[in-house]
This record gives structure tokens, C-alpha cells and sequence, in this order.
């Protein structure tokens, strides 16, 4: 292929040259020559060459040279060289041999190497098709104008045909077609490789391209553009997956109330999550490729370090809980840990924990209580039991069991109703399970067995349990031993019913001896009031009939106004004295009464009395009050006509009444400047017909003050007086603000 | 004015003695009858036993004390009310008792009247006064009473 520059040469000089030669040659010596002779060892060296190469050739020269000399060189049939033709008639032939035995031999070379040329060449286009028949590489020349020229595996696109002498305007979305030119106008005018990933909507589907552009050069001149585009949709997808799966653990993990962690085999972080971070002031590039022994006491890290390594070392989860140094002290954490492996097969140790710290102290908080309750209700001097939600108990405190003087295993579950006394059982079961069902609060008293056989009568209450969120729990109950109580009630009973029949009996007897009063109380009503009636009637009959008469003497007449006087006073003092029976018996009718108003009418009732008499009345406003208004009438009547009556040798007469008032009584006060009296008589003054002055003084009979006790007490209220002999007298008396039931018999 | 006939029933003889003496006074005393127990007061108005033949009609008041002999003056006045012959006859309880419970009963029992015998003669004469007055002349009785003794004129 060197001499493409000069084919000509080759074409005609070589024969020319060559024919000249051997005419050259052949022209002195044709004398010598008998050419034809040797035509045929010409051919068989030739042959040999062709076929066996160069010492094939040498051989066969050898061969024809020995054979030529003996049999056609004189002498013949001798190897004798005896003239000078023969010599250069066998030196041509050699001379000729050689020549066309090289030729042959080079010949012969060329045609292997060529073969051999060929069959490399073969092979490497088997591969390059191999190579490029993956379909995600596509390959094209596109020219100056950036036209498709020529495509390789034109990745589902139109046909070849459809592509060539199109530009990427025409086959792209305008944007990436913008991107791609701009690219592969740089390599052209640059004349650089270049490479890039491309997205190209490659039949309305979205692909990633790898693509290289090349410039193709002829000479020194760039022609266009070489570019090969590698499929890598799937890689890209697959990082925009990873991506995304990345940034949705970074996200998750952002918000984890956990702790994340990953570490190597050789307890190095290889991740921590933002909680870890948080949670001991460190950032995750600090953590990164420590250990535990780098950050913690030694003791904590080794602790957890054991941990890793089992997981490691068994291949499962654990869980576990591990102390953690914290600043503000020690704090629990549950952590799970897992083996894990990345992708390159490494092994690694990932755990999450949880602070659970304040879990830890509720816990060793509810324990502290639960131990101060059964200390407490241990050295309770009551008996308590509790029970579950099925009804059966499932404690009793040692109080109960000293007390039975049973085994807690006895007695739980139904085993103290062995303990109730069997007349009280069926009521006890009854109240405890209808209290049960309705998750209400009992009371119950029935006799429970001592440890000495003796039934003691306990008090039990029971109380619903509750959670805080209001899940029933069962009940707790806490008996004490009311027996000596229930003895002494019983007593206190019995007693009392010996009391009620007293008082029954007693009350018979005052309720005839009542009856008998009253009967009397009639009599006296209806047969002492008749005689005297009698009396005065006739006595008046009597002095009418002797009026006019002179018959009758002075003295006479004396001795009937006397008789007539004295039954006058008589029938009074029987009409007072029955009315004070009367105030004893009759019913009292308690009505709201205003006192002012009572004593205003009062003081009209008595106007007559009141003539001729200078009083000065100083009445302060009365409160209202609850009393019988006939019976209160009565009591004001008699204390303010006591005040006038008794205020009567003064000119000047002044007569005070005004109340005073505490929290649970009235109190009334009438106040004279009258003669007043000596309070060593005070026990005298509210007696009936007791008193203290002479009628001739002062007229009376004794009755009123007596009713006045009478009607105060009824009403629950008391009568005091103060006075001094000749300086007036105060009468007070009280009313309950609270009317009490009535004393009827006082 | 007529002066109707009045049924006295006391056990008391001063008693009749004072009432009629009072009566008298007014010039009210003639057509007085007087029955001494509750008995003979039933009888005198059921016009039996001693009364059997006494004209027909009633008194124009009957004057009744309580406390009798025999039957008592809250059981006359109880049969004579729950009588529909005899109801509409007035009666006014003439008696020495003061008790609520008696004036009560008579008062459940249709009284058409209630007074205490007052101790002194003079306000007695003058309580039997104004009741003659009232019951035998100003009132006018019920159909069926007896008729009038005589005309009447007033002090």
C-alpha cells in the first residue's frame, strides 16, 4: 500500500526494466543458451516457493541444479563441469531461481500477513457490534449545520430515514433542543470533546441521556460532529428515587421523637438523627466516626457497647434499657437495636431509644406509694380488704387477718365470707354485690368470726375505686369492731324503752290527772260562778224590794252592798283564775304578730282607766314576733295595766317599753316609775293570787303575773322582773326567735 | 210588736227565779216556758209525754242551758238542729261556762246564739233583757211558731 503514490511505476516501468535486463543478458550469451531446457525448473521452483516458502525454494533450486548438470550439461550423466558454457548456463539458471524463489516466498508472505490482517479485522468489528448492539446506546454524525448524517440505534425514534438531514429542532421540544445545539455548537467551534447529561421526551416519555460529542475532523478541517448518547433514565430515576427516599428519612427523622443511631462494627457513628443531636449539644459531624468512649464515661459506654455487640454478634433485635449521663442527671432509655448491612455488605448496628426517664420515676413513685399504702394500711388499727373488678377481694390488710386470725390465701378471693356470721351472710352478699353492680358507696354491720370463734360485730364501708380516668377498679372497704358499741346501744336502747314506758305512764297519769283539771276547771266554771251569781241577784232583788223601805237600817244596808261587793270580787277573782286555766290549756295558734301594733291596741282598750292620769308613755318601736295573738294580748294588757296601776300615787307617771334583741330571742321590757317592790318578794310575784300589796292599796287578784309566766313560758320565752321598793319596777320577758314546739304542760 | 213565746230549760231554780225576775223587769215573763232537763225540753218540743196535749207550734226562741240532768244542753241542741221540723227554731246558749270548748261545740252544732250568765245582777238583768227583747220581740220566728201571747209595746 506505500506505493499508492506511484501504481504506475509498478504498472509498466518494472516490466520494461526487467525485460531490457534479461534481453541484456540474454543477447551476449544466446550462444550459451538453450532457454527452453530449463522453462519447466523454473515452474517447479516456483511452485515450491508458492507452496513451502523460502527453504522450500532453496531446496528445490539445489535440487534442479544437480539435476540440470547431470542430465543436460556435458558431460552428461556426470557432475563434471568441464566447459564455461555449462558454468554460466548453470549459473543463469541459479541466478534465475533465486530471483523467482525470492518473489515467490515474498509473495507468499504478504498473502498470510493479508489473511491474517483480515481475520483481526473481522473480529474486532464482531465486537464493536456486540458492543453496540445494547440499545441504550445510540450513536450519530450530524454535520456543520448540525444535521443528522448518520444514526445508530436511533432509541425508538422514527426511522433512520425520518431522522437523517433533520436537526434537533425538528425531532425536540423546543427548550432541550436549545440545550442540545448550544452544546454541540461549542464543540464545533471549539473543537473539544464534551459530555453532558441531557434530558430529552424522547415518544412523550422523559429520558436521560449521557451524551459525548466529538468533533469529526478531516484532515485539520472539523466537518461535523461524532456523538454518542448513553440511555441512563433508569440510573436517574433511581437517584431521584434514592433522593427522594433520602430526604423523606431526613424528614421523618427531623420529627422523631426517638433517637436514631447507626453505628459500624467497631461502634463507630455512621448516622445520628437530629434528636441525638439535640439531645447532647453535639453536631452530627462531631458524632460521625466516634465511638461511645470518645463522648461518655466509660462505664455508660461499655454498657451500651455490650449491647451493640450482642446484637451484632446474635444477629436479631434486643431491646433494652440503658442509662444514659445526661447534665441534669441520669436518665433511663428503652433502645431497640437491630443489625443492619449497607450496601456494600458492611454490617452495622442501628438503634433507636427512648428517654424514658419520667415513665421511670412515676413508676418508682407509684412503687414508693403503693409501699407507703400497704405500711399504712398495715399498721391501720381498721381492718381493710379490697377487691378486683370481678367482685373478689385480692387484699386485706394484717389488721383483718389478726383479727380473724386467717392466712391472707384464706381469705382471698370469696374465703372471708367463711367469716361472716351465717344469719347475716345472705344480707351482707346482697348489699355487697347490688352495691358492687352499682358501683355505689355501703355501709353494712354484720358479726365477723374472731380468731377465738367469737362473732364481733363489725361496721364495713365500702367505696368504689376509680382510675383518673374513671375505669372502675372494685372496691376498698375498712371495718372496726363495734361490738362494745352495739352492746352499749343495745343497753341505751334498752333503756330508753324503759324511759318511753315511764314517760308513757307518766304521761297517763298526767293526762288524767289533766282531765280531772279540766272536769274540775268545768265545775268550777259552771257551779262556783252560779251561787255567787245567786247571791248578788238576790242581794239586788233584796235592796230593791227594801229601797224605799225605812225597815232597813243604815248598817243593814252596809252588810248587803258588802255581800253584794264581796260576790262582785268573788265572780272576778273565779273568772281570772279560770282564765289562767284556760291560758294552760287552750291550744296556742302562733301567727306572725307585731308587737307595736298589739300594744296600740291595748292602750285603746284601757282609755277608760287612763282618765284623769298624767303618763308619760316612751314606747320605742316593738319587733315582730311569732306568738298567739289572744295570749300575747293578755301578757301586754297585764303588764302595762300593772305599770299604770301601780304608777298611780305619782303625778307624773312614766311608763317605758322597748325591746332589746339577740341572735335567738326578743326581748320585751315594760318599765314603770310606780311604787315598785321589795325583790326579796320576787319569788312571790308571778304565784297565782300572790301579793304584795293590799287590795285596799291596790286592787287585784293576784292572777295577772301568773298569766303572764304562764303565756312566756308556752311560747318557749322566760319573765324576770327587776324593781326596788319605791323606785318602779321593770317586767322583761323573752320570746325564742325560733318558736319551740309547744310546752303545754308547765 | 208581739211577744213570742219563749222555751226556758234550766235545772237552776234561782236561777229561773233571777231570769224570770229579769224578764219581769222588761215585762217579758208571761210566755215563758220553763223545762228542767233536756229531757223534758225534748219532750215539750216533740210535744210528748207531760206536753202531749199542748197546742201545736213551736216557741219563737228557746233559751238552753248546758250543764242538765239527763240530757245535757249540747244534746238538745244537737237533736234539735238535726231535725229539718225543728231547726229553724232559734236557740241562744244561756250558760255560766266560759270555755272555748263549749262555745265550740255549740257553734258546730248551729247556735244562733251564745251568752255568759255575768256574775253581776245588773248587767244579768240587762243581758236577759236585750236577748227577750231581740229573740221574743223584734225577731220575726220561722213559719209554724206558736202564735203571739199578746202585743207588746217597748219602754
Amino acid at each position: 500500500m506505500g506505493l499508492k503514490t506511484s501504481p504506475w511505476l509498478k504498472t509498466y516501468t518494472v516490466p520494461l526494466i526487467c525485460v531490457a535486463v534479461a534481453l541484456l543478458l540474454t543477447f551476449p550469451l544466446r550462444s550459451l543458451l538453450q532457454a527452453t531446457i530449463f522453462a519447466f525448473f523454473y515452474a517447479a521452483v516456483a511452485i515450491t516457493a508458492w507452496s513451502g516458502g523460502m527453504i522450500a525454494g532453496l531446496i528445490s533450486i539445489g535440487l534442479a541444479t544437480i539435476v540440470i548438470k547431470y542430465f543436460f550439461i556435458p558431460p552428461v550423466y556426470s557432475l563434471e563441469m568441464a566447459s564455461f558454457g555449462g558454468i554460466v548456463q548453470i549459473g543463469s539458471f541459479i541466478l534465475v531461481a533465486v530471483l523467482i524463489n525470492f518473489l515467490s516466498s515474498e509473495l507468499r508472505t504478504a498473502k498470510e500477513r493479508l489473511e491474517k490482517n483480515l481475520h483481526k479485522t473481522r473480529q474486532s468489528e464482531e465486537r464493536f457490534r456486540l458492543a453496540l448492539s445494547n440499545p441504550s446506546i445510540a450513536l450519530f454524525h450530524q454535520d456543520l449545520d448540525l444535521r443528522y448524517q448518520w444514526i445508530y440505534n436511533p432509541q425508538g425514534l422514527n426511522l433512520s430515514e425520518d431522522i437523517l438531514g433533520k436537526t434537533d429542532n425538528d425531532l425536540f421540544p423546543a427548550a432541550e433542543a436549545e440545550t442540545l445545539l448550544i452544546s454541540k455548537r461549542q464543540v464545533i467551534e471549539s473543537g473539544i470533546f464534551a459530555r453532558q447529561e441531557v434530558r430529552l421526551t424522547v415518544n412523550g416519555r422523559q429520558k436521560w441521556y449521557d451524551l459525548s460529542i466529538e468533533p469529526l475532523k478531516q484532515g485539520k478541517q472539523i466537518v461535523g460532529i461524532g456523538c454518542a448518547a448513553f440511555d441512563i433514565t433508569e440510573r436517574k430515576q433511581a437517584e431521584v428515587a434514592l433522593r427522594e427516599s433520602q430526604e423523606l428519612f431526613e424528614c421523618f427523622m427531623q420529627y422523631s421523637p426517638v433517637t436514631a443511631f447507626i453505628k459500624d462494627e467497631s461502634g463507630k457513628y455512621v448516622y445520628v438523627n437530629p434528636l441525638i443531636e439535640k439531645s447532647f449539644g453535639r453536631s452530627r459531624n462531631e458524632w460521625l466516626g466516634k465511638t461511645d468512649f470518645d463522648f461518655f464515661p466509660a462505664a455508660a459506654a461499655q454498657q451500651w457497647r455490650d449491647n451493640d455487640l450482642q446484637v451484632l454478634m446474635e444477629g436479631e433485635i434486643r431491646q433494652a434499657i440503658e442509662i444514659v449521663p445526661l447534665e441534669d442527671g441520669e436518665h433511663y432509655y428503652i433502645s431497640l437495636k437491630f443489625p443492619l448491612q449497607n450496601s456494600a455488605g458492611k454490617r452495622l448496628m442501628a438503634g433507636m431509644s427512648m428517654d424514658i426517664t419520667e415513665q421511670k420515676r412515676a413508676e418508682a413513685a407509684l412503687r414508693e406509694s403503693e409501699a407507703r399504702f400497704r405500711h399504712l394500711a398495715d399498721t391501720a388499727p381498721v381492718m381493710i380488704w379490697m377487691s378486683d373488678p370481678s367482685k373478689l377481694c385480692n387484699y386485706f390488710n394484717k389488721a383483718w387477718l389478726d383479727f380473724t386470725g386467717r392466712t391472707m390465701e384464706q381469705e382471698l378471693g370469696n374465703g372471708w365470707v367463711e367469716n361472716i356470721h351465717a344469719e347475716d351472710l345472705q344480707r351482707c352478699l346482697h348489699i355487697y354485690t347490688s352495691s358492687f353492680d352499682a358501683r355505689q358507696e355501703f355501709k353494712i354491720e354484720y358479726r365477723l368470726r374472731r380468731f377465738d370463734g367469737e362473732y364481733r360485730w363489725v361496721f364495713d364501708r365500702g367505696i368504689p375505686r376509680f382510675t383518673p380516668d374513671g375505669e372502675f377498679l372494685g372496691f376498698i372497704g375498712s371495718c372496726i369492731d363495734i361490738d362494745d358499741r352495739k352492746q352499749a346501744e343495745d343497753r341505751i336502747r334498752h333503756l330508753n324503752e324503759e324511759l318511753e314506758f315511764r314517760v308513757r305512764k307518766r304521761t297517763e297519769q298526767l293526762q288524767a290527772t289533766n282531765k280531772e283539771l279540766e272536769a274540775f276547771s268545768y265545775s268550777v266554771s259552771h257551779d262556783l260562778r252560779a251561787p255567787l251569781r245567786h247571791i248578788n241577784g238576790f242581794v239586788d232583788l233584796l235592796q230593791k224590794r227594801v229601797g224605799t223601805s225605812p225597815a232597813l237600817d243604815q248598817t243593814s244596808r252596809h252588810y248587803l252592798k258588802t255581800i253584794s261587793d264581796t260576790t262582785k270580787e268573788a265572780g272576778k277573782l273565779v273568772d281570772d283564775l279560770l282564765s289562767f286555766s284556760r291560758m294552760g290549756r287552750t291550744e296556742m295558734r302562733l301567727t306572725t304578730l307585731d308587737l307595736y301594733q298589739l300594744l296600740q291596741e291595748v292602750q285603746r282598750d284601757m282609755q277608760q282607766d287612763l282618765n284623769g292620769r298624767n303618763i308619760d308613755w316612751q314606747i320605742d318601736p316593738l319587733p315582730i314576733v311569732q306568738a298567739d295573738p289572744t295570749m300575747m294580748r293578755l301578757v301586754l294588757r297585764n303588764l302595762v295595766e300593772n305599770a299604770v296601776k301601780y304608777t298611780r300615787p305619782r303625778s307624773q307617771a312614766i311608763i317605758q317599753i322597748n325591746s332589746t334583741s339577740t341572735e335567738d330571742e326578743t326581748i320585751v321590757c315594760v318599765r314603770d316609775n310606780g311604787v315598785g317592790f321589795d325583790m326579796q318578794y320576787v319569788n312571790k310575784l308571778f304565784g297565782v293570787f300572790q301579793r304584795l300589796h293590799r287590795n285596799e292599796q291596790f286592787e287585784g287578784t293576784g292572777i295577772g303575773l301568773a298569766n303572764v309566766q304562764r303565756i312566756i313560758h308556752r311560747h318557749g320565752g322566760n319573765v324576770w322582773v327587776q324593781a326596788e321598793l319605791d323606785r318602779g319596777a321593770a317586767f322583761y320577758f323573752s320570746l325564742p326567735k325560733t318558736p319551740i314546739s309547744e310546752v303545754r304542760w308547765n | 210588736m208581739e211577744l213570742k213565746r219563749i222555751l226556758l230549760v234550766e235545772d237552776s231554780s234561782r236561777d229561773i227565779e233571777l231570769i224570770l225576775a229579769a224578764l219581769a223587769e222588761n215585762s217579758l215573763a208571761n210566755e215563758v216556758i220553763v223545762t228542767r232537763d233536756g229531757a223534758e225540753a225534748l219532750d215539750y218540743l216533740y210535744r210528748r209525754g207531760i206536753y202531749r196535749l199542748r197546742r201545736e207550734g213551736h216557741p219563737g226562741v228557746v233559751l238552753l242551758d248546758l250543764k242538765l240532768p239527763k240530757v245535757d244542753g249540747l244534746e238538745v241542741l244537737a237533736k234539735l238542729k238535726s231535725d229539718p221540723e225543728l231547726k229553724a227554731i232559734p236557740v241562744v246558749v244561756l250558760t255560766s261556762s266560759r270555755e272555748e270548748k263549749d262555745l265550740v261545740n255549740s257553734y258546730n252544732l248551729n247556735t244562733n246564739a251564745y251568752v255568759v250568765k255575768p256574775v253581776d245582777f245588773h248587767e244579768f238583768v240587762e243581758a236577759i233583757k236585750e236577748l227577750g227583747l231581740f229573740w221574743a220581740v223584734v225577731n220575726q220566728p220561722p213559719p209554724g211558731a206558736l202564735p203571739p201571747v199578746r202585743p207588746v209595746t217597748q219602754e
